[in-house]
């Protein structure tokens, strides 16, 4: 497992491999192409183009539109209520990337430094891991019940939801990366009589950050994402996100494809565009999450 | 390691502040209270007769014995399971393929690389919608305009309905599966191939007998994470097919989902949830165990 | 390093935006009164827009918000089981409404003023399926279940006469075939619609008091739908080559444009085919099950109750709201652009386009739907979109009868809980 070194830094591309590309294979890069071009960006082309298209365009899905429609897009945000829906969805996920950060490191700082020396911590450690094993769908229907009896059935009580049900599996991506953090910085500060709080905050967080970065992506797209959550905990119109929005208005769109394509590009594309800018980390990030 | 085996003996016995136990105490309660109770619940209802409201008594058993009995749920269980092994392995099969592809001499690897991970940050539900339209409305036009018999018709509207949902399952799944098996290629040293080069091996057996082994941890991530993520298989599914043609497409999250909330089977589903539990939890400790037990021996 | 502070400095900002949002829209809305209003149907939005933005007009401090989500039968359990349901819901006077009403977390309506001016055998069609035969949803508009016809195909065809026996409709169906014309545009893609023949041909076939003795055990499925699966996939036979995969927007739009003649559901089916092409034109008959033309009837029942939550902590606005709906201005304008029949007293339906049909409604000369009776959770759908998928695979009849009745008695069995 001497790998994970390389896999840790935001360079995945080794070094080593460089000076071997001298020849380059044609054919194979000629296949990939082909094949990224057609399978993967086929469809998000279908997406657009039917999206800029009115319904007399349509008898050629395929072709370009010969006139851009961008009034789909206007027609789409305000029939599926698109800005409330993104600011929902927007506030649900920075709250909760920011607040994950904070307090699932928090415990899982605590929980790996201290569970070899205390059997509390240890006892937490597995605890946490173990309920890695239980999928949402299983803990659904019992869990909308006492999210109701708590009058949790909203966004802010979703956003919350959210960071608790983090933890497994950020204790487990921080734990495995806290090990490697020599402990003499922390007791250097000890000696200078720095309070536990202050000992986390000025010297472990900070060197924790290419760990942060990994579980806030993973906790952006999980968020971002996530339908069913949303859809079995979230019932007033105004309380909704992209995705459970997209679901609730499917009926609406009727056969307005265009209007109905239109407000699946309105949905993916903050997605889209954070990813042309963050491509690299965010591919970093989630290798680094998934290889321990 | 080697640290904190050094270290123990200097600490031992010594307090650990309070304020640490304030760092983990409080979100841990949370945890309890949000996430273990409700699943406590969950496996409690399922020995009642509880409707969601109003009375309830205990009946034992009752409601695993009858989810055996009632055929909607031993075919979600039939095609959950189905659907979560053809899954798995044509995800990773075509992942490693891909993968493969992109850690050989090619240009461009970086965008490529891009490329392929793109349907990674797409939301399955929106995905399912615009593969519902590819399938309903795109294709048969094409089938019908090129007299193809077999693509004149939507397929989500067949027996094969669930082919459907594998195929855009496959088309979003790869993005991962790739990369994970691209940083597990990355991480071999090239000059294990030179050496191989000398002894005159064909790509195939270097494949099988060096890089195979050498990304079989990154196998073992890939190969856990599918299952236990397709055996959750939901959204692509509500997007799609709603569960038909019948209760062809109906997963056992799906099944949860529709019939749950429905007074007479809460308690059912909670037991259909408890067993699905199980299933999770089984099929992921035995596939660590295997495939841990195979590595090594490869390694 | 650099990248990392940009990407705090974005997401800081972010989260500033998103609070600051968040909180402007709160406060301003904190004022007005919301109101939640839930409606299972989609295709009627455009309408309850159009109610909402005069009513709002009226009544500046009330703010309402419709929802009306495509698996609305889940959504509005799920709501159920977490207590909150909306403060006005729009349901159909079928298992949607039996289940909220059973939870007891309706308000009774009988009391109402706007509730006398409804039509008593609408009344009792909610009473009827209600637990204490109480009044908890007022019955706003009732559908009629028919053919909607191409009239120019059938022209096309040379029929002048409209089927009044299903020795007729078939011969007609034949006729269209013949002629290159699909004669049934089925859309069971969604499985709903197969209701929409089924329980035509079920309620003109099997007596009403059938689902009685089903729910005791004394008869099944098996024992008494054979003809009624014989005639349903007779039917089927007749229709376009992907019935099982045609939505039911997609199908509507097939009948508009003309791809063919006849769908065999509701009165709603004009509107939506309207959406696609303003001017086609539609007719109503109503599906002549049998050969004997005296014995058939229009299947008709309610398709919106208005009831309100009891919980609501918005009550008087609600009622004012269900008021405003049920005055005769815009029961009148829910007629003129759902093409549906009023449960309201002297609100009549005079569409040229439902000339086949209004006459029976106006006579009351209706059956109910069948499936209104069923236990909640017994999915008939699944069974009939199973039948579909059978035929369309090449099963033969026979065995796909045996099949689909042995399946829904298997269903049937497994819902029928008391």
């Amino acid at each position: 497992m001497q790998a994970n070194a390389d896999l840790n830094n935001n360079t995945p591309a080794p070094r080593k491999s460089k000076k071997r590309k001298k020849k380059v294979n044609w054919t194979l890069t000629s296949v990939m192409m082909v094949l990224a071009i057609f399978a993967i960006l086929g469809p998000l082309y279908i997406t657009i183009v039917i999206a800029l298209k009115d319904p007399s365009q349509m008898s050629n899905v395929l072709s370009l539109p010969k006139q851009i429609h961008w009034e789909n897009f206007k027609n789409a945000w305000q029939m599926t209520n698109f800005p409330k829906m993104f600011l929902n969805t927007l506030f649900i996920t920075v709250v909760n990337v920011i607040f994950t950060i904070f307090t699932n490191s928090m415990a899982a700082y605590v929980i790996t430094r201290y569970r070899l020396k205390n059997k509390f911590f240890n006892m937490m450690y597995y605890y946490f891991i173990s309920a890695m094993f239980i999928p949402f769908n299983v803990i659904m229907l019992p869990l909308v019940k006492e999210v109701s009896a708590f009058h949790m059935d909203n966004i802010i009580g979703i956003t919350f939801l959210y960071i608790v049900f983090g933890l497994p599996q950020n204790i487990f991506l921080y734990s495995g990366f806290v090990k490697e953090i020599p402990t003499a910085l922390e007791e250097a500060a000890e000696m200078d009589g720095a309070k536990p709080m202050q000992i986390f905050f000025k010297v472990i967080f900070p060197l924790m950050k290419p760990m942060h970065a990994t579980v806030a992506i993973l906790s952006f797209m999980w968020t971002w994402n996530d339908f069913l959550m949303p859809l079995v905990l979230l019932s007033n119109p105004d309380q909704q996100t992209l995705q459970l929005a997209q679901y609730v208005f499917q009926g609406q769109f009727s056969t307005q494809y265009n209007l109905a394509f239109a407000s699946y590009v309105l949905v993916l594309l903050p997605v889209l565009i954070m990813y042309v800018f963050f491509q690299k980390y965010i591919i970093a990030g989630v290798t680094s999450g998934s290889v321990k | 390691m080697q640290e904190t085996i050094k270290r123990k003996p200097k600490r031992k016995g010594k307090k650990i502040p309070f304020a640490y136990y304030m760092m983990v105490v409080p979100i841990g309660i949370l945890f309890f209270i949000f996430h273990t109770i409700p699943f406590l619940r969950g496996v409690f209802y399922s020995f009642t007769d509880w409707s969601g409201y109003g009375t309830w008594k205990f009946v034992g058993l009752k409601n695993y014995l009858y989810m055996f009995g009632n055929s909607n749920i031993t075919h979600a269980y039939w095609f959950t399971f189905k659907f979560a092994l053809f899954a798995t392995i044509l995800v990773n099969a075509i992942a490693l393929a891909i993968a493969v592809g992109l850690n050989g001499k090619i240009k461009y690897q970086n965008f490529l690389k891009a490329i392929y991970f793109l349907p990674y940050m797409l939301g399955s539900l929106i995905v399912g919608f615009v593969f519902k339209f590819i399938f309903g409305n795109m294709l048969p036009s094409l089938g019908r305009a090129l007299h193809w018999g077999f693509m004149s018709s939507n397929i989500l509207g067949t027996t094969h309905a669930w082919v459907g949902i594998l195929i855009m399952t496959i088309w979003q799944g790869l993005a991962f599966n790739t990369l994970i098996y691209l940083a597990g290629l990355q991480s071999v040293d090239p000059e294990i191939y030179e050496a191989a080069a000398l002894d005159g091996v064909n790509p195939w057996q270097k494949f099988m007998r060096l890089t195979f082994p050498l990304i079989a941890p990154f196998f073992t991530i890939n190969l856990v994470l599918s299952v236990k993520g397709y055996l959750m298989v939901f959204d692509q599914i509500m997007a799609m097919t709603n569960g038909g043609p019948g209760n062809s497409t109906t997963s056992i999250s799906v099944e949860i989902y529709t019939q749950g909330f429905q007074g007479s089977q809460f308690a059912v589903q909670s037991a259909n949830a408890v067993v699905l539990f199980i299933v999770v939890l089984t099929i992921s400790l035995i596939q660590l165990r295997v495939l841990n037990k195979r590595e090594e021996r490869l390694g | 390093m650099k990248k990392g502070t940009k990407l705090l400095a974005v997401s800081a900002s972010l989260i500033a935006l998103s609070l600051v949002t968040t909180a402007c829209g709160n406060s301003s809305s904190s004022k007005k009164t919301t109101l939640q209003f839930f409606s299972t149907k989609t295709e009627n939005a455009p309408t309850y827009k159009k109610m909402i933005a005069s009513f709002e007009k009226k009544n500046p401090d009330i703010k309402v918000q419709l929802s009306s989500p495509s698996n609305a039968g889940t959504v509005l359990k799920s709501d159920l089981a977490k207590n909150s349901i909306p403060d006005v819901m729009a349901v159909g006077g079928d298992v949607n409404y039996q289940q909220i009403q059973k939870a007891g977390v309706l308000v009774d309506m009988s009391k109402e003023s706007f509730t006398k001016n409804t039509m008593p055998q609408y009344q009792k069609m909610i009473t009827s399926i209600s637990k204490g035969g109480k009044l908890d949803a007022v019955p706003y508009a009732t559908n009629a279940s028919g053919i909607v016809y191409n009239k120019a195909l059938f022209k096309k065809a040379g029929i002048t006469k409209t089927p009044t026996t299903w020795d007729e409709l078939i011969a007609d169906a034949k006729t269209l075939k013949a002629k290159g014309i699909t004669p049934f545009e089925l859309p069971f893609q969604d499985s709903w619609t197969t209701m929409g023949v089924f329980n035509q041909l079920s309620s003109n076939m099997v007596g009403s008091s059938w689902i009685k003795e089903r729910k005791n055990n004394k008869t099944t499925f098996a024992s008494t739908y054979k003809p009624v699966m014989t005639k349903y996939l007779e039917i089927s036979k007749y229709a376009q080559k992907d019935y099982m995969g045609t939505t039911y927007n997609d199908g509507t739009k097939a009948l508009a444009e003309g791809k063919a003649a006849m769908m065999i559901n509701g009165n709603f089916v004009i509107p939506q085919a309207k959406t696609s092409k303003k001017d086609v034109d539609l007719d109503m008959f109503k599906l002549p099950v049998n050969n004997d033309a005296s014995k058939n009837k229009v299947t008709s029942g309610i398709d919106v109750a208005l009831a309100v939550s009891k919980n609501s902590k918005n009550k008087a606005a609600a009622m004012k709201f269900v008021k405003f709906m049920m005055t005769d201005k815009n029961a009148k304008l829910y007629n003129k652009e759902q093409f549906s029949f009023s449960a309201i007293k002297g609100i009549d339906q005079n569409a040229a386009s439902l000339k086949g049909i209004s006459a029976d409604l106006a006579k009351g000369d209706v059956v109910n739907y069948p499936d209104h009776y069923y236990p909640d959770g017994f999915d008939m759908t699944q069974v009939l979109t199973q039948t579909g998928v059978n035929q369309t695979k090449g099963m033969s009849d026979a065995t796909n009868i045996t099949k689909s009745l042995k399946k829904a008695d298997s269903a049937f069995k497994s819902a029928n809980v008391k």
